[in-house]
C-alpha cells in the first residue's frame, strides 16, 4: 500500500516543516502519530525515502518509544498513573472503574475506537493522586465516580 | 534587543510590576497543574460573578503554585496595594461571604487563611511563617507562585535577565570560574561539578556545540522538574543562555516528557517571546553572541532520561544508553561536544551569576552547596514542592515541613531518589539531606522526589513495586538489567505470594551485587537499591513474609483476608451487592435494625474472595463492620484463646 494522495500531502508538509530542524524524526514521528494515531509502514517508508534514510532506522524508533503504536489507537487514550503515590491512594479502584466503563483491559481500545486504556507509571502528578491523563489533560485528585464521569462526559460530547 | 533595549523593557516592566503591586484589588490565581485540577475553574467563576454584580472591578492575575498543594485550590487577594493574601482550600461557595469580606468590609475571613505573600500586617502573619514554608530558602523557586510565568514583565521586573546580562559582559572562562566557584552539582541525580562539566564542554574542539536541559523527570513521586517548568519557564531560559555562553554552544535543547502538556504550552510561550524581543536567536542582546532553543517532546521511555540515552532519542534512535566513555562533552549530539544539565541545575544559573559564586557557596554543606527541591508526596498531612538549603535534616522535611502523618497514622519509612534509591526506616530521620549523607544511609538524594510511607505501607510491596518500574523500563540492551531485575521480580512477587523460602530472601541479595557490578548505566546499576534498603533496614518485615506468612501492613493480598464481625454486620446488603465476585453472602442470624427490620447478616467466602478491598469500603461507617485481617494472626488467637481456657 502507498500513502493516499491526501496522506501524502500531510507527511509533505510535516517533512517540510521537519526540514528546519536540526533533529527531525522524533517530531516526525509524533506529527504521524498525533494524526493518524499510529505510525503506518507506507507512511514510514515513504518518510525514509523521502529522508533518503532506510526505512529500518525509522521504523526501530517507531517500535522503541512507548508513545508511538503500530496499530492505532483509540482517539482518546486513557492514561490512568499506576505510579507508586497514586497506587498508595487507591488507583487501581480507578483503573478498575475505567476498565469496567469502558469494558477494555489495559493496552486496548473500545470497538467503536473511541477509547484506549492504558496504564502509567508516575505521571508527576503525585501530590494529586490518583491522576490519568486523557490526549495531553490533567485530570487530578480522581475516584472511580470522578473518573468515570469524565470519560462519560467526552462519550456524551460525541468525542468531538 | 541590545543591552540598552532590555533596560529599558525593564524600566516599563518595573512600573508595570509596581502598578500591578500597588492596586486596589487584585486576585492572584494559583494557576500550575494542581491549581487547574483542583477546581480552580469553579474558583474563578465564583470570583468573576461576584465581581460583576458587585461592580469591584477585580484584577485576575494567574500565577504558578506556590508549592503548597495540599492547600489547592488558592487565591492571593490584594487590597489597597498592601501585600496580597492568601487563601487555600478554596471553593467556589465560599468565595462571595470571602470577598465581601475582604473587599467590603475590610475583614479577612480566618477560614482557610494562609497567611500574606510578604511581610504580616493588622494581626494577619506572614506566609513564610507558615511552617511548610518557615524552613525554605528558595532560590530556584524565588519567582514561583509569585509571577504570571509566561508574562515576561514579570520576570524582568523581579530581577529576570540580570545574571545573563551580568554573564554577557563578562569572558565565557570567567562565567564558568563563578560556576565553579559557587560549587554547584548536578541536580538530576548524580550531582557532578556543573562547573567542571562546563570546562570539558567549552575545553572540547568541535565546529559546534549543544547544550540541553534534561527535562525528561520519570522517576515515580517527582514533579520537581514539572512545577520548575510551569512556574518559571523564563528562568530556564535564562540559565540556558547563560550556559550556552560560557560554552560556545548556538543550539539548545529541551527534551521534556511528552506528559507534562502544562510545562511543554508554557516553555513554548516563552521561547516565542524570547525571541521576538531579541533574547533568543541572534545576536543576543547586542552581544553577538547567537543562540537559540528547540523543545523536544520525549515519547514515553524512562531510560531517555540517561543522558546518552536522551541523546540517541534526540536523534530519532531507540533511547539506548551508550558506554562512556567517550563522554557527551567530547562526541555527543550528533557527534558535537554537548552538555547536558537538569532543569533545576541550570535554573539556579541566573541567581549564581546575579549574587556570586561565594553567595551560593555559602548556603548548604560543605560537599553539597546550595539548595535542592523535593517533591514531598505520600501520606503526610502537607504534601507539595519545597526548596531547603542543604543540610535540613529528613525529620525537619517530613515532621516541620510536611507537617507529619495524616491521620494519625504513624511513620515507616520514606522512600528517596525514586527507583535509583532506598527506603529509611524512623531511626534515620536525623541524617542530613545532601549528596554525601543520604549515600551512607544507603540510598542517594537524587533528583528530589521524597514519599513518605505509614504503617500501612508493605515495605516488601514497595521493593515489589520499584523493581517492577525498572524491569519495565529497562531497555533491554544489557542482559544483568534485563534478566536480573526480571529474576529479582519474580523472586519478589514469590514472597509477596507467601511462597518465598529462606533460598528467595538469600538470591534476592546476590542478584543485587550482580545487578549492581555488570549494568551498563546507572538505571541497572541503581535499580537494587531500594531492595537492598529495605532488607538492610526493614528485615523483620521480609522474615515475618517468609517465615511467618504474614504482612503486617495487610497489604500483601495473599497473605490477608477480609472479615466481617458478626456483632457489628446490620445485614444492610451494601457489601454483597458491591462484591464483584460473589464472594459474600447472607447468613442466617437475624440482626435488627434501627428501622426495625429483621436482616440476615453476611458472610465472606475467603476462597472466592480476591480482596479487592470494595466491600471494606462499601460498608457503612456507622457500622464500620468490615475489616482486614492476616489469618496468621487468626489462628493465634484461636490457639492462645483455647489454651488460656
Ligand atoms: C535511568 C536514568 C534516568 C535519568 N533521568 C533523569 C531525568 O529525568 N532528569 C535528569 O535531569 N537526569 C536524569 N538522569 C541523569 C542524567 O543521566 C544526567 O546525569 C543528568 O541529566 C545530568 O544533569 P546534571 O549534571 O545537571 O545533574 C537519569 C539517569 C538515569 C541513569
Ligand atoms: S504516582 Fe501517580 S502521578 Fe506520580
Amino acid at each position: 500500500m502507498a500513502p493516499s494522495t491526501e496522506e501524502k500531502q500531510f507527511l509533505d508538509k510535516i517533512l517540510e516543516e521537519a526540514s528546519q530542524l536540526d533533529s527531525p524524526v522524533m517530531f516526525i514521528l509524533h506529527k504521524m502519530q498525533n494524526e493518524y494515531r499510529s505510525i503506518k509502514e507506507d507512511h514510514a517508508e515513504y518518510i525514509a525515502r523521502s529522508m533518503g534514510k532506510p526505512l529500518s532506522e525509522i521504523y526501530s524508533a517507531a517500535t522503541f518509544y512507548d508513545e508511538f503504536k503500530t496499530s492505532p489507537t483509540g482517539k482518546y487514550v486513557v492514561k490512568v498513573c499506576r505510579g507508586i503515590v497514586c497506587h498508595s491512594r487507591n488507583s487501581i479502584q480507578v483503573l478498575n472503574a475505567v476498565r469496567a466503563r469502558l469494558d477494555i483491559d489495559d493496552g486496548e481500545t473500545t470497538k467503536d475506537g473511541l477509547f484506549t486504556l492504558e496504564e502509567a507509571s508516575c505521571i508527576g502528578q503525585c501530590d494529586g493522586g490518583p491522576a490519568m491523563i486523557i490526549n495531553g489533560t490533567v485530570f487530578r485528585d480522581l475516584d472511580p465516580d470522578l473518573a468515570v464521569s469524565i470519560i462519560d462526559r467526552i462519550i456524551g460530547s460525541g468525542g468531538a | 534587543m541590545s543591552m540598552t533595549g532590555i533596560e529599558e523593557m525593564r524600566k516599563i516592566s518595573e512600573q508595570r510590576w509596581s502598578d500591578l503591586k500597588g492596586a486596589e484589588k487584585v486576585a492572584y490565581i494559583g494557576a500550575a497543574s494542581c491549581g487547574h485540577a483542583a477546581g480552580i475553574v469553579k474558583v474563578i467563576r465564583a470570583i468573576d460573578e461576584f465581581n460583576e454584580k458587585n461592580g469591584l472591578g477585580i484584577e485576575k492575575v494567574e500565577v504558578g503554585c506556590l508549592g503548597m498543594c495540599s492547600f489547592e485550590p488558592m487565591v492571593y487577594f490584594q487590597k489597597n496595594g498592601k501585600d496580597p493574601v492568601v487563601y487555600g482550600n478554596l471553593d467556589g461557595e465560599r468565595i462571595p461571604t470571602l470577598l465581601d469580606g475582604i473587599f467590603n468590609k475590610d475583614h479577612y475571613p480566618i477560614e482557610g487563611l494562609l497567611g500574606v505573600l510578604g511581610e504580616g500586617y493588622d494581626d494577619l502573619p506572614s506566609i513564610y511563617d507558615h511552617p511548610m514554608m518557615r524552613p525554605q530558602r528558595r532560590i530556584i523557586l524565588e519567582n514561583v507562585g509569585r509571577i504570571d510565568p509566561t508574562n515576561l514583565e514579570h520576570y524582568l521586573a523581579n530581577d529576570g535577565f540580570k545574571g545573563l546580562e551580568k554573564a554577557l559582559k563578562m569572558d565565557p572562562q570567567e562565567v564558568i570560574d563563578i560556576v565553579k566557584g559557587s560549587e554547584l552539582r548536578g541536580r538530576g541525580g548524580a550531582g557532578f561539578p556543573t562547573g567542571m562539566k562546563w570546562q570539558f564542554c567549552r575545553n572540547a574542539k568541535g565546529e559546534k556545540k549543544y547544550l540541553i536541559c534534561n527535562a525528561d523527570e520519570g522517576d515515580p513521586g517527582a514533579f520537581m522538574d514539572r512545577s520548575v517548568l510551569e512556574g518559571d519557564p523564563f528562568r530556564l531560559i535564562e540559565g540556558m543562555i547563560i550556559g550556552a555562553y560560557a560554552m560556545g554552544t548556538q543550539l539548545g535543547y529541551i527534551y521534556v516528557r511528552k506528559e507534562y502538556p502544562l510545562a511543554i504550552f508554557r516553555l513554548h510561550i516563552a521561547i516565542r517571546e524570547c525571541r521576538e524581543k531579541g533574547i533568543l536567536g541572534k545576536d543576543i542582546l547586542g552581544s553577538e553572541f547567537d543562540f537559540d532553543i528547540e523543545i523536544m517532546e520525549g515519547a514515553g521511555a524512562f531510560v531517555c532520561g540517561e543522558e546518552t540515552a536522551l541523546i540517541a532519542s534526540i536523534m530519532g534512535k531507540r533511547g539506548m544508553p551508550q558506554p562512556r566513555p567517550p563522554f557527551p562533552a567530547q562526541k555527543g549530539l550528533w557527534g558535537y561536544p554537548t552538555n547536558i544539565n537538569n532543569v533545576k541545575t541550570l535554573s539556579t544559573m541566573p541567581s549564581i551569576m546575579r549574587k556570586g559564586a561565594d553567595w551560593y557557596s555559602s548556603i548548604g554543606t560543605k560537599g553539597t552547596r546550595g539548595t535542592a527541591v523535593f517533591a514531598l508526596t505520600g501520606k503526610l498531612k502537607n504534601s507539595g514542592l519545597v526548596e531547603i538549603p542543604m543540610g535540613t535534616t529528613l525529620r525537619e522535611i517530613i515532621f516541620d515541613i510536611g507537617g507529619g502523618m495524616d491521620e494519625g497514622k504513624s511513620f515507616k519509612a520514606v522512600q528517596t531518589g525514586g527507583p535509583s534509591g532506598g527506603c529509611l526506616p524512623a531511626d534515620a530521620l536525623d541524617y542530613i539531606v545532601d549528596f554525601e549523607s543520604l549515600k551512607d544511609a544507603g540510598t542517594i538524594m537524587g533528583s528530589g522526589g521524597m514519599i513518605v510511607m505509614d504503617e500501612d505501607t508493605c515495605v516488601v510491596d514497595v521493593a515489589h513495586y520499584f523493581i517492577s518500574f525498572t524491569q519495565e523500563e529497562s531497555c533491554g540492551k544489557c542482559s544483568p538489567c534485563r534478566i536480573g531485575t526480571k529474576q529479582m521480580l519474580d523472586l519478589l512477587t514469590k514472597i509477596k505470594a507467601g511462597d518465598g523460602t529462606r533460598k528467595e530472601l538469600d538470591e534476592l541479595a546476590s542478584l543485587a551485587w550482580t545487578i549492581q557490578n555488570g549494568s551498563l548505566c546507572a538505571l541497572g546499576q541503581t535499580a537494587p537499591n531500594p531492595i537492598l534498603t529495605t532488607l538492610r533496614y526493614f528485615m523483620d518485615e521480609f522474615r515475618e513474609h517468609v517465615f511467618e506468612k504474614k504482612c503486617r501492613a495487610r497489604v500483601c493480598k495473599a497473605l490477608i483476608q477480609y472479615e466481617i464481625n458478626e456483632l457489628k454486620c446490620i445485614g444492610c446488603g451494601a457489601c454483597e451487592r458491591r462484591c464483584p465476585v460473589k464472594a459474600i453472602s447472607e447468613k442466617p442470624v437475624k440482626v435488627t435494625t434501627i428501622k426495625g427490620s429483621k436482616n440476615n447478616i453476611r458472610v465472606i467466602d475467603p476462597g472466592t474472595c480476591i480482596r479487592c478491598g470494595l466491600c471494606l469500603e462499601t460498608c457503612p461507617p456507622s457500622a464500620n463492620a468490615i475489616s482486614k485481617v492476616s489469618p496468621i494472626d487468626r489462628k493465634d488467637e484461636k490457639k492462645q484463646g483455647g489454651d488460656g481456657k
